[in-house]
């Protein structure tokens, strides 16, 4: 019982320290698209990491399956809308490459 | 596809007695119906998504272990004294016809840290990555070469 609470807060402060890393990026970082990199990585890991730490301390029964459809219904979720915010910045932004090089391959 | 429908509702309820039995069953026949109707999803599309179920975990768990691994460099290049990155902007294109898989394949690249799908057009994708070497070898990644099994699948 107390290795697995130990197991779960570990996983929890590890979310949590994923989401406190993002906000650190956010201000480190200083252009739209690149700080909507860090906003989505601490919407993956972060929101992840959390999830497996409660699914672990509550013990594997229904409740589990319901997490975890959480997470997969967050998933399909959070890409589009970080998607349609980089379309809209790459689109309405004259300037876009004095902050990044184009590439085609 | 039902089953999976099916089980949903089950889980959702929490636990199986006749009566969630009964509504379940009447209530995934009509979203089934639905689908059928108006999301043009057949008797056909089912024996496919039973073809490719398997298929469909093992992306699900190199999907997995992709997102760990790029989250880990993002990481690093956060806690970095300066911060040195040269972001692209890459433009790509994917031969896969089928508009599902492709659908897939942009919210994998999205999901995964350091890279954003900015704009799918028919198999012209432009992809913006945190840092270039993000974007490495991004047009023969490792998903492209599974949707592509699962597209040879989907045909024969």
């Amino acid at each position: 019982m107390t290795i697995r609470l130990i197991i779960s807060a570990l996983f929890i402060l590890a979310g949590l320290h994923i989401i406190i890393t993002a906000l650190i990026g956010n201000f480190r970082l200083n252009y739209v698209l690149n700080r909507m990199q860090i906003g989505a990585t601490a919407d993956t890991m972060g929101a992840i990491l959390m999830l497996i730490g409660i699914i672990i301390k509550t013990g594997f029964s229904i409740i589990t399956l319901k997490l975890v459809i959480m997470v997969v219904f967050f998933w399909i979720a959070s890409p589009v809308a970080s998607h349609y915010l980089a379309r809209t910045e790459v689109i309405a932004n004259e300037k876009i490459l004095d902050e990044c090089e184009v590439v085609k391959k | 596809m039902y089953i999976l429908l099916l089980l949903f509702w089950i889980a959702l309820n929490g636990k199986i007695t006749t009566e969630i039995l009964v509504i379940g069953v009447i209530l995934s026949t009509a979203i089934f119906w639905f689908m059928c109707k108006f999301l043009e999803y057949s008797a056909k599309s089912e024996i496919v998504f039973c073809k490719n179920f398997f298929w469909g975990l093992a992306y699900i768990v190199v999907l997995v272990i992709e997102i760990f691994k790029s989250a880990i460099a993002v990481y690093k290049r956060i806690y970095s004294k300066k911060i040195e990155i040269q972001p692209q902007i890459v433009f790509f294109d994917v031969d896969i016809k089928n508009e599902f898989l492709r659908f897939i394949l942009a919210n994998s690249i999205t999901i995964t840290p350091g890279t954003i799908t900015v704009d799918v057009d028919d198999n012209h994708f432009c992809v913006h990555a945190l840092d270039y070497t993000l974007a490495d070898g991004i047009e023969d990644s490792v998903f492209i070469k599974l949707l592509k099994k699962m597209e040879e699948n989907c045909n024969g």
